[in-house]
């Protein structure tokens, strides 16, 4: 800034000197309010536990920022501002209004007259003069008035008001604010001791922590019990003694080092304070001592769940967390179960722990059987950990408590009759379907329709039938009370139902190829054959629903009924209780015996209400019509029971034996009335069934006696003509023997060249084929001719049943080798060919039976043929009562249709060798026919067994088979795991077996298919 | 010749008994006669009550309180004679009174523990009274039955004046039992014995003893038995009690809808059934089986088919002679003449004549026979006999009609009324129409579809075969009252309230029937009945 000593310059070098005095005032009153501000803060951080170094640290920061605030604010940026000599004029103009326009056009007037204006030098120095005039009149002190500094002022002040009362207040914990920095007390002013203070934990060894040195310390302590303080201290002067001086505890000596230093060590055992005491002179800061908590161990069960329902001799698979802030001991296995006279606690150690681990993850095995639990008991357990506090004892810690259900086969056995029940129900329901929308006859036409109602029908055998049924039949197993009844039936239906569903799933299948065969070029379509296909198997569901819910029904209502005579027996051995404490009490009048009788009366009460649920049970699916509820035994039951209580507490005993007599008769009453139902379901169920079985049995039994007389004298004739013919055809045979060798040898060798076979049966066959193949060989090596044919004919069925497989394009695998099977094609017509030369010259080999026999051993032969159609034609009647047969009796065996239709063709054939005059032949097929008959024979002796059994009072009612209970099979709970979400084992074994076993090959493709997505 | 003699001899003595009693009753023994004539006259005072002659046995007991004797004989007679009229606080007074005394020709006769056992039974019995009846029955329900038992007594009095020419002076007594204990009580019965035989009334000790449809779970035709048991009244009282068990039950039976319709007797369908199975197997009931009780025979079976021989026996002597015809012979036997003798006199030939007469009949009636036994005639008791309906599709032998029939009620239940109807038509078709259970089961399908008329069709060859079988009463009831057949649907809830008064069902319907009909009165009386059912 210039200035013309006669223009404002001086008066603007005034203002600015004035204007810095007043703007470095007001800094230095704001920095003494931020200093006062500043403290407060820092030092109640360091009340609240913030040790003093720190506190005052927040202090010094906050403080020297708020000094390069003031600094910038009241020095850096006035100068800015004021830098320039108008911007002084303007702040001058600003307060002092008469002045305005002339100071700052002064200042730049005389700025400018120091050069070269472009405007008169006088007129300008004139306007200065003027200006001068007045400004000297006036002062830089009405323009920077320091009175403006009052109100800062005042603050300040009021910002050292808190300090002055915390320094009032508290002047001990400010001199210790500010005597912690090195600095002492002493020169300070302040009346502290000690100062220096470091501390260093050693803390005890089973929280397995290193020794931690804490220097510069306020003195407060806090760390785990046990643990050794080291502390070392100086004082603010010289003292001789130094003393710890603990306000609950027991004083500690210092000992004195170099200088003014104390050191000693204090072992934290429980919450205080203390000071240092010099000389008897105590510090004024009053230090804590504080116990830092050791947590109880924490555990967690993983698995099993909260709930989890076992055997009594299953082993469980157990996974447990332990956790621990300074290390764990041991863990242990609680739990709580009845053995049998009272509940008892038992105790399994887990693990026990030497190397201070803080957490553990662990699985173990807790095999039930080594407790003998109860069946039905609630076993609540949980694990219990132990730290290693070895200071306090150990503490510890429990996991949430989880329950075992402990398997009760009467539980189980209820529960699937529950399950069989839901069946039931199911069945009853998908046959009210079935009835109510029948197959329309408007779909013949519209192939998406029959699609749709093929799809459907399949999906509701799967969901509705048979998975269902898998399930509880394997459930079934498990279950020692269920009759053999019951589970002859849930098997006869699961075979009958997966059947049923392969029948609509292949003609699904065949109708959706044929379909698309249609739609591609226009042949086939969808044939009214398809349509009334699917009709019959509608209604072929429809009868299997209504034979099985029939079954299962009168087998459920017999169970129930059973159940309820064993529940009535039980009632009448209360009875008898009740009988014989009457009688004592009658005779001694003790009254404890009368308070015994009332609580078997009421236990009665209690039976006899759950009797009557049952029984309501029962009948709801009976009774539909109003009963008059006077005429029912319940309630004369109650009567006499209510009659008996109150002639007991009148003291008329004659009275109380009446009721129980009548109350007995009315029990002895129900209990037959139980066992004359049971007997008559039973009846009812079987009855009628047993005697169509023993016709039945009686006409099968005649129909083989008859035919093995017929077998035994055809099996004569057989090694009569054997030995006649067998000189001709040993001859004959010698001629072309190593030739027929050599073909059969070729025809093996093309036949097993045929690889990778497109189906099960085709694999069948040509494996079957090759094995006849390979007996031939012997045959003819022994030169047996006529079984050597026989064996050739059997074998060159199978090879053109193998070829006509392999012609079938729908045998043909999606995507399938066409060369490859063309090769295959090939090798199977070869060896078709080899082998049919050989059976040819192996029939030219074999003479006419018809030359080797007289006439009078013909007509026998034709006699025996008269009486084989005879025996035909009764199978066929058979036949037609075993159809019958197995829509009406249960446990009818379920190849019993299979069998007697095996018999009978076996007898067809029979008479059709008789007819020709070929025994050997004839005899082969009456074997088979017999062993089919004596098969169906057992099975119906077994069925007959079971409905034996059923008939009978109690035939249904559950007993304890050997085996069970404690004996069951001991079995690991294995617990899915996270990502174990694969189907069972089990049931994949199931499934592979079950892919082993051969199948109709008509249900081939999609059996194939069938498998493969269920293993995948 | 020696018979003869036998039956002239005890004729006369019946006579001189009579002719003595009568002379007694005119003329009243003096004060200084004999203790001897006491025992006499009381002696034939039993006597006469013993051949159900109370009106000339209370001559007796008059003349013996006219003389003002005291002593035990008398007082023992009056006593009985008190019981036997239905008196027994008067009976129980004049028994007390006779102290330990019992003639030596009551040793076994005794009436002391039935008198004890009829004041128990009905010491706090209402009572309410007709013309020619009085009805006791316990507090509460069985006041239903008062009115109604009342009214169907006054017609089979007029009904038997007309056939029998019975017309009791005395207003005879009738006791309804609610439980079956009393009747087996005051009959000297066991319990075991009226439940086998199916037995639910008898009439004995000059009354009529019925137990309350409601000791049974379905109920009885309870209307018909008042009837039933008040001709056995009859015919004892007008034959002097000499007609044996096969007779008295043959002509109860015969007679026990006159109440309610023209004489006849109806051979229901079951008992049809029953009589013809027994024909083919030569099972009949021997008349000798029969006595000396119904009671006493083995099954309710048994007494359904002897109820069913002795009706079509008394059917074919009434389509001989007519009621003509049996009131001469009950006049015959009246007279002292043996059984054989008095047939031989009406109808000219005896009782095996009648046997073989009533084979060579029947034999020629075109007995239906049923596939199946269905108990209508069969009177059920006690808790397990609710198992009486699962029985019944039980009995069905046919397997197929009863499994789907079975199939069909299941399908019910679980309110699939279309495919139950499909398994019903499937069991018809093996059964064909009319069974009963089967109809009814139909008729609910239909009712619950809203096909009121085929269920009404289903119900009438049902009612034909058995109509005594309440349930079809109150479907076609139903049925009616949907169709709106007000009227018809009344006539057969009154049919159903002579089965079981007891079924709320029926008032309900009636309540409605009624309102349709602007009976206001009818209504409301059934309305309070309703409630009074439903509230127990």
């Amino acid at each position: 800034m210039t200035d013309s000593p006669s223009g404002p310059g001086p008066f603007l070098a005034r203002l600015s000197r004035r204007l810095r005095t007043r703007l470095f005032l007001e800094a230095l009153l704001r920095l003494l309010s931020a200093g006062a501000v500043w403290f407060l803060p820092a030092f109640w951080l360091h009340a609240l536990g913030l040790s003093a170094g720190t506190g005052r640290s927040v202090f010094y920061v906050g403080f020297l920022a708020s000094a390069l605030w003031l600094y910038a604010k009241y020095v850096r940026i006035p100068r800015r501002i004021y830098a320039r000599s108008a911007d002084l004029a303007r702040l001058a103009e600003s307060v002092r209004p008469e002045l305005r326009d002339r100071l700052v056009s002064a200042t730049e007037f005389a700025a400018d007259l120091e050069q070269d204006p472009p405007y008169s030098r006088r007129m300008a120095q004139a306007a200065i003069d003027a200006l001068s005039e007045n400004l000297r009149a006036g002062s830089a002190r009405t323009i920077v008035p320091l009175s403006a500094l009052r109100p800062v002022a005042l603050r300040t002040f009021a910002a050292f008001l808190p300090l002055f009362a915390v320094l009032f207040l508290a002047p001990e914990s400010v001199g210790s604010f500010w005597g912690g920095n090195g600095s002492s007390a002493e020169a300070n002013g302040l009346d502290f001791l000690a100062g220096d203070i470091h501390l260093t934990y050693h803390y005890p060894e089973y929280t397995g922590l290193e020794a931690l040195r804490v220097p510069n310390s306020s003195g407060d302590i806090e760390a785990p019990p046990g643990t050794r303080v080291a502390l070392e201290v100086r004082a603010s002067r010289d003292f001789d003694r130094a003393v710890l001086d603990l306000e609950e505890g027991s004083d500690v000596e210092l000992e004195k080092g170099e200088g003014r230093t104390f050191s000693g060590e204090i072992t934290v055992t429980s919450e205080d304070h203390y000071r240092f005491s010099f000389d008897g002179e105590s510090d004024k800061l009053r230090r804590s001592l504080r116990i830092k908590p050791d947590r109880e161990p924490f555990a967690a069960v993983d698995y099993p769940p909260t709930e989890l329902e076992v055997r009594e001799t299953d082993r469980i698979e157990l996974s447990y967390r332990l956790e621990d802030d300074y290390g764990l001991k041991s863990a242990e296995l609680v739990f709580d179960y009845d053995n049998g006279k009272k509940r008892e606690e038992r105790r399994i150690p887990l693990k026990s722990f030497e190397d201070r681990s803080r957490s553990f993850r662990g699985e173990t095995v807790w095999d039930l059987s080594a407790t003998l639990f109860k069946e039905g008991d609630r076993v609540p357990y949980f694990v219990e950990v132990k730290d290693n506090d070895s200071v306090n004892g150990p503490k510890i810690g429990r996991s949430e408590t989880h329950t075992l259900k402990i398997f009760s086969v009467q539980e189980h056995h209820k529960k699937l009759i529950e399950l069989q029940e839901k069946y039931w129900e199911s069945m009853i329901a998908l046959l009210a379907k079935r009835l109510e929308h029948p197959v329309p006859e408007n779909i013949r036409e519209s192939p998406d329709a029959i699609t749709g109602i093929f799809t459907s029908h399949i999906a509701e055998l799967n969901e509705i039938l048979v998975d269902p049924l898998g399930r509880l039949t394997k459930e079934l197993e498990d279950d020692p009370l269920a009759t053999e009844a019951i589970r002859s039936l849930m098997t006869a239906m699961l075979d009958d139902w997966s059947m049923h569903r392969l029948d609509y799933e292949n003609s699904l299948w065949k109708f959706e190829r044929d379909l698309q065969a249609w739609r591609s070029d226009g042949r086939g379509g969808a044939s009214l054959g398809v349509f009334y296909k699917l009709k019959m198997l509608a209604e072929g569901s429809i009868q299997r629903l209504e034979k099985y819910i029939i079954d299962l029904y009168e087998l459920l209502q017999k169970q129930k009924y059973d159940a309820l005579v064993g529940d009535t027996e039980k009632l009448s051995d209360i009875r008898d209780e009740l009988r014989r404490l009457l009688e004592e009490y009658k005779r001694t009048g003790d009254e404890a015996l009368a308070e015994r009788i009332r609580a078997l009366l009421d236990e009665m009460r209690k039976r006899l209400s759950d009797l009557y649920a049952k029984m309501a049970d029962v009948k709801k699916e009976t009774n539909n019509e109003f009963i008059n509820p006077e005429a029912l035994h319940p309630q004369e039951m109650k009567t006499n029971m209510d009659g008996l209580d109150q002639a007991l507490k009148s003291g008329d005993l004659d009275k109380a034996f009446q009721e129980l007599e009548n109350l007995s008769m009315m029990l002895n009453d129900t209990l037959e009335q139980m066992k004359k139902g049971s007997e008559e379901l039973g009846e009812s169920l079987y009855s009628e069934s047993m005697r169509k079985l023993l016709d039945f049995q009686k006409d099968l039994d005649q129909l083989t006696e008859k035919q093995k007389e017929i077998q035994k004298v055809t099996e004569e004739r057989k090694q009569t003509l054997q030995e006649r013919m067998a000189g001709k055809m040993e001859r004959d045979l010698d001629r072309n023997l190593a030739e027929m060798e050599r073909k059969v040898q070729e025809a093996i060798r093309e036949a097993g060249a045929v690889k990778q076979p497109p189906s099960q049966s085709t694999q069948q066959n040509r494996d079957v084929a090759v094995g006849r193949m390979e007996e031939l060989k012997k045959a003819l090596e022994n030169r047996d001719v006529s079984g050597a044919r026989d064996i050739a004919e059997l074998a060159l069925g199978r090879l053109q049943a193998l070829s006509s497989e392999l012609k079938n394009p729908f045998l043909i695998p999606p995507g399938g080798k066409k060369n490859g099977n063309a090769e295959n094609i090939r090798h199977a017509e070869t060896a078709e060919k080899r082998l049919q030369e050989v059976t040819e010259e192996l029939r030219q080999a074999m003479p006419d039976p018809g030359k080797f026999m007289n006439p009078e051993e013909k007509r026998q032969l034709q006699e025996m043929a008269r009486r084989q159609r005879q025996l035909e034609q009764e199978s066929y009647r058979l036949r037609q009562d075993v159809a019958e047969l197995e829509k009406e009796v249960p446990f009818m065996p379920p190849d019993a249709q299979n069998l007697m239709q095996s018999a009978s063709a076996g007898m067809q054939q029979s008479r059709q060798k008789l007819d020709e005059m070929r025994p050997g032949q004839a005899e082969g097929h009456q074997r088979q026919s017999i062993h089919n008959m004596e098969q169906l024979k057992e099975g119906i002796g077994e069925a007959m067994k079971q409905m034996q059994s059923g008939m009978k009072y109690g035939g249904m009612q559950p007993s304890m088979k050997e085996g069970s209970g404690r004996t069951l099979k001991r079995e690991k709970v294995a617990l899915p795991k996270p990502g174990e979400h694969r189907s069972p084992k089990e049931l994949r074994e199931d499934l592979l077996e079950a892919m082993k076993r051969k199948s109709p090959e008509y249900y081939e493709p999609q059996n194939r298919q069938y498998y493969k997505e269920l293993v995948k | 010749m020696k018979r003869t003699i036998l039956k002239i001899g005890r004729m006369g003595l019946f006579v001189v008994l009579l002719a003595f009693g009568l002379r007694i009753g005119f003329a009243p023994p003096a004060a200084a006669e004999t203790g001897a004539k006491i025992r006499t006259l009381t002696e034939t005072g039993h006597r006469l009550l013993w051949a159900w002659q109370h009106e000339k046995a209370g001559e007796i007991a008059r003349t013996l309180l006219d003389s003002g004797d005291h002593s035990p004989e008398t007082l023992y007679f009056l006593g009985h004679y008190y019981f036997e009229i239905g008196e027994y606080e008067k009976a129980l007074d004049d028994l007390n009174g006779a102290r330990d005394f019992r003639p030596a020709f009551m040793a076994k006769n005794d009436y002391a523990p039935y008198l004890l056992a009829a004041y128990e039974n009905t010491k706090d019995f209402e009572k309410k009274r007709s013309e020619h009846f009085e009805f006791r029955y316990a507090e509460g329900l069985d006041e239903l039955l008062a009115d109604s038992g009342l009214e169907v007594l006054e017609k089979t009095y007029a009904a038997l004046a007309e056939d029998l020419g019975f017309r009791p002076e005395r207003r005879v007594v009738a006791e309804i039992y609610p439980r079956l204990e009393m009747l087996a009580r005051a009959t000297g019965l066991t319990v075991e014995n009226l439940k086998t035989s199916g037995v639910i009334a008898i009439c004995k000790f000059g009354r009529l003893m019925v137990t309350s449809p409601r000791v049974s779970p379905f109920g009885f035709a309870w209307r018909d038995t008042l009837n039933h048991e008040y001709v056995h009244l009859a015919i004892s009282s007008v034959s002097a009690n000499t007609v044996p068990v096969w007779l008295h039950e043959g002509l109860a039976k015969f007679h026990e809808e006159r109440w309610r319709m023209p004489r006849g007797g109806q051979l229901e369908a079951g008992s049809e059934s029953l009589l013809a199975r027994a024909l083919k197997e030569d099972k009949l009931v021997t008349l000798e089986q029969i006595h000396p009780s119904m009671a006493y025979l083995p099954s309710q079976d048994h007494t359904a088919l002897a109820f069913a021989e002795v009706l079509t026996m008394i059917q074919w002597l009434d389509r001989l002679r007519g009621a003509d015809g049996f009131k001469k012979l009950l006049g015959a036997l009246r007279e002292g003449l043996e059984l054989d003798a008095a047939f031989r006199r009406v109808y000219g030939f005896d009782v095996n004549g009648l046997q073989r007469r009533w084979r060579t009949d029947i034999g020629h009636r075109r007995l239906r026979m049923l596939d199946y036994q269905f108990d209508d005639y069969s009177i059920l008791f006690d808790g397990a006999d609710e198992n009486a309906e699962e029985r019944e599709i039980r009995k069905i032998t046919k397997r197929d009609g009863r499994n789907h029939m079975t199939l069909g009620k299941l399908l019910k239940d679980r309110e699939h009324p279309k495919a139950s109807v499909a398994e019903f038509e499937k069991a018809e078709n093996v059964l064909g129409p009319g069974h009963p259970r089967l109809a009814n089961f139909m008729a609910e399908s239909f009712l619950e579809m809203g096909a009121y008329d085929r269920a009404a069709a289903r119900l009438l060859p049902a009612l034909d075969l058995s109509p005594n079988y309440l349930p079809s009463h109150v479907r076609i009831a139903t049925a009616y009252t949907e169709m709106g057949r007000y009227e018809d649907a009344l006539k057969h809830l009154d049919y159903a309230a002579g089965i079981n008064p007891f079924d709320p069902r029926i008032y309900a319907l009636e309540v409605r029937c009624n309102e349709e009909l602007q009976r206001p009165e009818k209504a409301r009386r059934a309305r309070k009945i309703l409630e009074r059912v439903t509230r127990r």
